[in-house]
């Protein structure tokens, strides 16, 4: 299945990319051979966040394009992190604490 | 009917007004309260009481007709990172987590890669995933993933290096998904 959904840079479209690679904090093991898919798995958050700098993005993005391993794990997490966007901030319904709301509201007068 | 006199000023309209612009994003900010506390309603009660409060006495400054939801939610979020903050008390400069860890699949990436899961669990069970994460990782989750903030952003407001956002919204990420494959589980969708 290809060509991947994930789109340009993999961000979903919803953060300023950063200017500054990958890799920082106190990430103290050896970077990946670009292009690999050690390079790829180890970024997938990033990269799905819109975090990386775009040369980073790039190379995922054409690794992505014609790895068979790396792809549908990009595209679970994918999934995952929409799925979490959709669901996660669900209002509750809150009469009674509209009530509390208003009174105070009112006591301010 | 006889014509305006002037601009309204009075506490009346601006009560009105607000109840129509702002009081009617009450339910999404108790949301945003929910998970930011955890589930926990009298704090997530109070939070939002004090974050209403904040807003209308600067109601005069808010613009109309820019995003009142949006100003509201940042507002709340605000409120309750000061209050985090207070409670952690000076923010470690530096925290040792190993950030370099690696995506290794989960188990349930591995039991439905399609993500399949995602169209059938409820929704109750991902907030409740959500509620019950600790907070130094449910935290990062809401502001980053929920609320969309940048690593940078959630950085600044936590008080932590951005290494340490990445680190906990990886481990955060992982523990949701290790709670919806139980889940998934318990519920007969996956073997």
């Amino acid at each position: 299945m290809s060509p991947p959904e994930l789109g340009e840079g993999g961000g979903r479209g919803r953060r300023a990319r950063r200017a500054s690679p990958g890799p920082e904090g106190g990430d103290r093991s050896p970077p990946p051979p670009p292009g690999s898919c050690e390079e790829s798995l180890r970024y997938v958050y990033e990269y799905l966040d819109g975090e990386l700098d775009s040369a980073t993005s790039a190379r995922i993005d054409e690794h992505l394009r014609t790895c068979r391993r790396c792809y549908p794990h990009f595209n679970f997490e994918r999934l995952f992190l929409d799925y979490l966007r959709e669901k996660g901030l669900q209002a509750r319904h809150a009469e009674e604490l509209m009530r509390k709301v208003r009174e105070r509201l009112r006591a301010l007068e | 009917m006889s014509p305006p006199q002037g601009p309204v000023t009075g506490d009346d309209e601006k009560q009105r007004e607000f109840e129509e612009e702002a009081l009617v994003h009450l339910d999404a900010l108790y949301g945003l309260a929910l998970r930011l506390t955890g589930g926990d309603e009298p704090r997530a009660q109070d939070l939002v009481q004090d974050s209403i409060l904040k807003a209308y006495r600067s109601w005069d400054h808010f613009e109309t007709g820019t995003n009142c939801r949006a100003w509201l939610m940042t507002i709340l979020r605000n409120t309750f990172i000061n209050d985090f903050r207070r409670r952690k008390g000076r923010p470690d400069d530096v925290e040792f987590e190993d950030v370099a860890e690696r995506p290794s699949s989960s188990s349930l990436y591995e039991a439905d890669p399609e993500g399949t899961i995602f169209e059938r669990i409820i929704d109750e069970q991902v907030i409740a995933a959500i509620e019950g994460l600790p907070e130094e990782f449910r935290v990062p989750v809401v502001l980053a993933d929920l609320e969309g903030l940048s690593y940078q952003e959630v950085s600044e407001l936590m008080g932590i290096p951005v290494g340490t956002v990445k680190s906990r919204l990886f481990r955060a990420r992982k523990r949701l998904q290790e709670t919806l494959y139980q889940y998934a589980l318990e519920m007969g969708y996956i073997r």
